[in-house]
């Protein structure tokens, strides 16, 4: 049996462990986007992930198509019944949103927090290890995704985008333990809604933190959870969840409540990448500030603008 | 052409960890987070029959894989796999005839390697799991699923190795 380390493989032991050091501190730094050779190694790398993805997604799709055959009547009836629901409700929302338009027409603004594109995307990996909880959809910055963009399912928002490189983009999914992720959210209650972040994942209890939600607020189980707009980069109104419970915080100043996510987080398939349309928060009222500041005194423009996701 | 066989089967499994299985399989049922490692098993069982060099040349292609496409933490995965190859390799060399001596190697290089991952997340701020939270859900769930993969890739490894090595020798005449 060979020495099974001698000093030159300590050595190069030690050297390994120093450029480790030195390469996560690299990486762990705040970078806007990956790396050139990143960027390659990933379009690479996806394109024959995107390729292995689609005989699994059929073969995924037909076995669940036919467990859906078995309770198709069922489903059937209950469909029927909500169909009259659903068509009186679209009946009210044509005509509050025809209401809305008039009214946005009458305090001329052509804009709002609301208003977003969308891009369809299939999911092509996940990373196995969960310690990040990431997943690499098959559209990147030659679509037109750019970091921090919303992604959602049919259900709800999941996550933002994290990278992009040419073909493919990597997506920060909502229950991921870094300490940056964080979306602007609001609860709509009875009154007006309250403003708050969603902040990390519950191991425990399996649900979103709905954190520093003001302590005169009046939140309940059951109310709804979705985005504020109020980040700068999502839009208005995507469904984040329900809320399940509400407690104190560690410090008793504000109140934390755990959110239900609307959408699952697992056996994800098709994401849409949402775009926000209005390009920032109501522009008219920034200058509104910055002139009236000007009259006043002569100050320098505060750069009110706030980085981060959401 | 046998020289690139190994490398082409670990970014297979690679795919296969990160593509197929998350569609096929819900990951984390019940709070137990399954996670694949059969690039790992591949890089093992390299440096069981290969030897140090090989092993650990597999073993920092399979980290590079990795680090680059999943994690923002680059370097994590090529240490932490070049160490267990380096590690698989210097056990006897009557091992490669008892399975259950290589089986052995197999735990334990995944527990060293799940620590290793799992400590490096830990001290770089991207996880709060506790310790215990971490053997219970993470480690033995990785330990069964992990090692009976090993015991259904035994036979069919121990085939292409042997294979492997046959066709060297004919290239070397």
């Amino acid at each position: 049996m060979p020495q099974f380390i001698n000093n030159k493989r300590l050595i190069v032991l030690m050297v390994s462990i120093i450029i480790l050091v030195a390469v996560i501190g690299f990486s762990m730094r705040d970078r806007d986007n990956i790396s050139l050779p990143e960027q390659l190694f990933r379009d690479g790398a996806g394109f024959a992930q995107s390729v292995l993805s689609k005989p699994a997604y059929i073969a995924v799709d037909f076995f669940t198509d036919a467990s859906f055959l078995l309770n198709v009547y069922q489903e059937n009836q209950t469909l029927k019944a909500r169909v009259d629901e659903a068509a009186s409700i679209s009946a009210e929302l044509a005509g509050v949103r025809q209401e809305n338009e008039t009214l946005r027409e009458m305090v001329d603004q052509e804009e709002s927090l609301t208003d977003y594109s969308i891009r369809a995307a299939q999911v092509i990996h996940r990373s196995p290890d969960h310690w990040t909880e990431t997943i690499g959809i098959d559209k990147g910055s030659q679509n037109g995704i750019e970091p921090d963009m919303a992604v959602m399912t049919p259900e709800g928002l999941i996550g933002r985008v994290q990278s992009t490189s040419q073909f493919t983009s990597t997506v920060q999914l909502l229950s991921d333990g870094d300490d940056n992720n964080r979306v602007s959210a609001m609860v709509t209650t009875d009154g007006d809604p309250v403003y708050a972040f969603i902040e990390g994942w519950d191991e425990e209890r399996e649900g979103l933190m709905l954190r520093k939600i003001e302590s005169d607020a009046e939140i309940e189980e059951g109310q709804l959870v979705s985005t504020s707009g109020l980040g700068g980069i999502f839009p208005r109104g995507l469904a984040v969840g329900e809320v399940v419970s509400v407690e104190p915080d560690e410090y008793g100043l504000t109140y934390n409540a755990l959110v239900e996510p609307a959408a699952g987080f697992y056996n994800i398939e098709q994401v849409t990448v949402i775009e926000r349309s209005s390009e920032s928060l109501d522009e008219g009222l920034e200058e509104e500030a910055e002139t009236s500041e000007e009259e006043e005194e002569e100050e320098e423009p505060v750069d009110g603008t706030e980085e981060g996701g959401g | 052409m046998v020289r690139y066989l190994l490398p082409f089967l670990v970014f297979f499994s690679f795919l296969i960890e990160g593509t197929w299985f998350q569609i096929f399989v819900n990951t984390s049922a019940g709070g137990v987070e399954w996670v694949p490692r059969i690039t790992l098993l591949l890089v093992i069982f390299t440096s069981i029959y290969r030897g140090p060099g090989a092993g650990i040349i597999l073993g920092l292609f399979a980290g590079a894989l990795y680090d680059l496409t999943y994690t923002d933490l680059l370097g994590l995965y090529i240490f932490s796999f070049g160490l267990v190859a380096y590690l698989c390799s210097y056990p006897f060399r009557g091992i490669k005839s008892s399975l259950l001596l290589q089986l052995s190697v197999v735990v334990g290089a995944l527990v060293i390697f799940e620590w290793m991952t799992y400590g490096i997340y830990y001290v770089a701020d991207y996880t709060d799991v506790i310790f215990a939270d971490f053997f219970v859900w993470r480690l033995m769930p990785s330990l069964l699923l992990n090692t009976a993969a090993a015991a259904l890739l035994y036979l069919p490894l121990q085939k292409l190795f042997i294979y492997i090595e046959k066709s060297e020798k004919i290239w070397q005449r």
